[in-house]
């Protein structure tokens, strides 16, 4: 069973995300996984990412949106995070915008740990505990340390 | 004229081919795809044995959204996944409502009371479709 708290990317989190737009938004934590070296082709990453945001909405509800592919350009399972206090519109069904938003990447030969992360991101973060504390969250490492607790 | 599908699933019952039917008829129509799961609501002092069991049970529910997920984005059909608590036939007609859904479709499930919920539905139509999805 795969634990979000042990495969998500801390370097990689932004707790203030400065973009307001999805895309935009998407752009800025690529940036910084590329920034990280852990993305060498971030345009082939991006244009995956963004082929699968054209084609479905995957702000899940509750303020949650969890961008996602399966990619040539992740050599393993990506997984970070970045909040936005003002919120984001992900087209979420429920029609709220997404304060926390994960990006999910993996090889295009891991689709079920890939989906496996999917599914315990979505349940973990369907917990108001867990998304009440993300909130409040001050440091990479609280975030990862509530995830560790509530999943 | 039918831009949202939504489709009952139950990851206990459904098989994933099940859903390729479902499918071609979102692609010839041109809908958005709604894969709906319903668990039953956490009792209120749950053990720990419910807990977990719990647990596994959402953990299972997302795991198959997930996977319908990736079949309809191979198939280049927009999609939405949703995990919804309560109980099944208010859940379904509280989605049709709220997200204004053109066709339910569902499977011959025994555990779904039909009739109730085609009272719920109202003018929405619902398709039963068999265990090979047609």
């Amino acid at each position: 069973m795969i634990r979000i708290s042990e495969v998500i990317c801390k370097e990689g989190i932004i707790l203030d995300l400065a973009a307001g737009e999805k895309v935009a938004v998407i752009k800025e934590l690529v940036a910084k996984l590329t920034e990280l070296k852990l993305i060498e082709d971030s345009e082939t990453f991006l244009r995956d990412i963004l082929k699968r945001e054209n084609l479905e909405s995957t702000g899940i509800g509750l303020g949650v949106a969890i961008p996602h592919a399966r990619t040539k350009a992740a050599s393993e399972l990506i997984l970070t995070y970045g909040y936005s206090k003002k919120g984001v519109d992900f087209n979420s069904l429920d029609g709220k915008k997404s304060h926390f938003i994960f990006l999910i990447a993996a090889p295009e030969d891991q689709k079920t740990r890939y989906i496996m992360a999917l599914a315990r991101l979505s349940k973990t973060l369907r917990k108001e505990e867990a998304r009440t504390r993300l909130v409040k969250a001050a440091s990479e490492d609280e975030v990862v340390d509530i995830l560790k607790e509530v999943e | 004229m039918y831009k949202r599908l939504l489709v009952y699933v139950d990851s206990g019952e459904t098989r994933l081919i099940e859903l390729e039917g479902l499918l071609d008829l979102a692609d010839q129509l041109g809908a958005r795809v709604i894969a709906l799961t319903v668990l039953a609501p956490e009792p209120a002092n749950p053990s720990e044995e419910e807990t977990k069991s719990r647990d596994e049970l959402e953990d299972r529910a997302w795991n198959f959204l997930y996977q319908i997920e990736d079949m309809a984005f191979s198939r280049e059909i927009k999609n939405s996944l949703m995990l919804e608590e309560g109980e099944t036939i208010q859940a379904i007609s509280s989605v049709v409502a709220s997200y204004e859904v053109d066709i339910c479709a569902t499977f011959n499930y025994r555990n779904i009371d039909i009739p109730a919920l085609l009272d719920k539905l109202d003018k929405v139509p619902l398709l039963l479709l068999n265990q090979e999805g047609q």
